[in-house]
């Protein structure tokens, strides 16, 4: 009886393990460079992105892929942009809007939306 | 008597902590680097922070010198429990600095400034001729450490 009631408990402790398995953490960034593909990226994180949003812009295609980062007391959104399946640049929204390719700004902002929105 | 003998250990930990622990840069202080800062300047400011690391790299014919340090970015805390001779034990409360690496870059000959930084922040540098150095530099840190 005593067992039985353990069950929900232990199966709250996995579901828990599973998804915390999908959130970077801040050492993992460390492993990321420019120009690298998005099937060496999987390899070097070993985490799959919670969603993916393709953007197209001044005759260029972005493609933005989005994960959560533990900062340590939250999770908070995080992107990897792809441009011709190369990576080209990562990190929080704050820090999109702080880089200096205006395309992909541009990008971001058309699909920004979608990516909050865009349930876990 | 047995709160003279905790609160000495307890210092005794504090020191034995301070011994132990790599020293990591403070933003404070690397907050005054900047392009013109000279090799000297940059020494001083650099302190005695623990160098993990460091090593010259050549890419597109120039060379670089660059050094891998920690810098603090927060700090936890970790409670240890310390067995009295007299019996039974007290927690000790020990700060633990949160560090990442840094990295900073000079050019050679000269130890002109060059980059740094965290190095996912450097990885994904604006300029092309610094980002492009991260694969090569981290190669090495990683190669460095495998032979320590």
């Amino acid at each position: 009886m005593f067992s039985l009631r353990l069950y929900p408990i232990v199966l709250i402790f996995l579901l828990v393990g599973c998804l915390s398995q999908q959130t970077l953490q801040h050492h993992q960034l460390s492993e990321l460079d420019k120009g690298i593909s998005a099937e060496e990226v999987n390899k070097r994180i070993k985490i799959l992105p919670v969603a993916t949003h393709i953007v197209s812009i001044n005759h260029r295609n972005f493609e933005f892929k989005k994960y959560f980062l533990n900062n340590g007391i939250q999770t908070d959104i995080y992107l990897l942009a792809y441009e011709n399946n190369l990576l080209i640049y990562w990190g929080y929204v704050t820090e999109f809007r702080r880089q200096q390719d205006v395309d992909l700004n541009s990008a971001l902002s058309q699909v920004l939306d979608s990516i909050k929105n865009f349930a876990r | 008597m047995l709160i003279t003998r905790i609160i000495l250990f307890s210092l005794f930990l504090a020191l034995l902590g301070c011994a132990a622990q790599p020293v990591a840069l403070q933003r404070n202080s690397i907050d005054t680097i900047t392009q013109k800062t000279s090799p000297e300047e940059l020494e001083h400011i650099l302190g005695n922070a623990t160098v993990f690391s460091q090593f010259e790299i050549s890419k597109a014919e120039k060379n670089y010198f660059v050094r891998q340090l920690n810098l603090q970015t927060g700090v936890t805390q970790d409670v240890i429990t310390v067995s009295l001779p007299s019996g039974g034990s007290v927690p000790v409360v020990v700060d633990v600095p949160i560090t990442t690496q840094y990295i900073v870059i000079q050019h050679l000959p000269g130890k002109e400034m060059f980059a740094w930084g965290p190095v996912e922040e450097l990885s994904k540098d604006s300029n092309p001729e610094v980002s492009s150095c991260m694969p090569l530099i981290k190669q090495k840190i990683v190669e460095l450490s495998k032979k320590k």
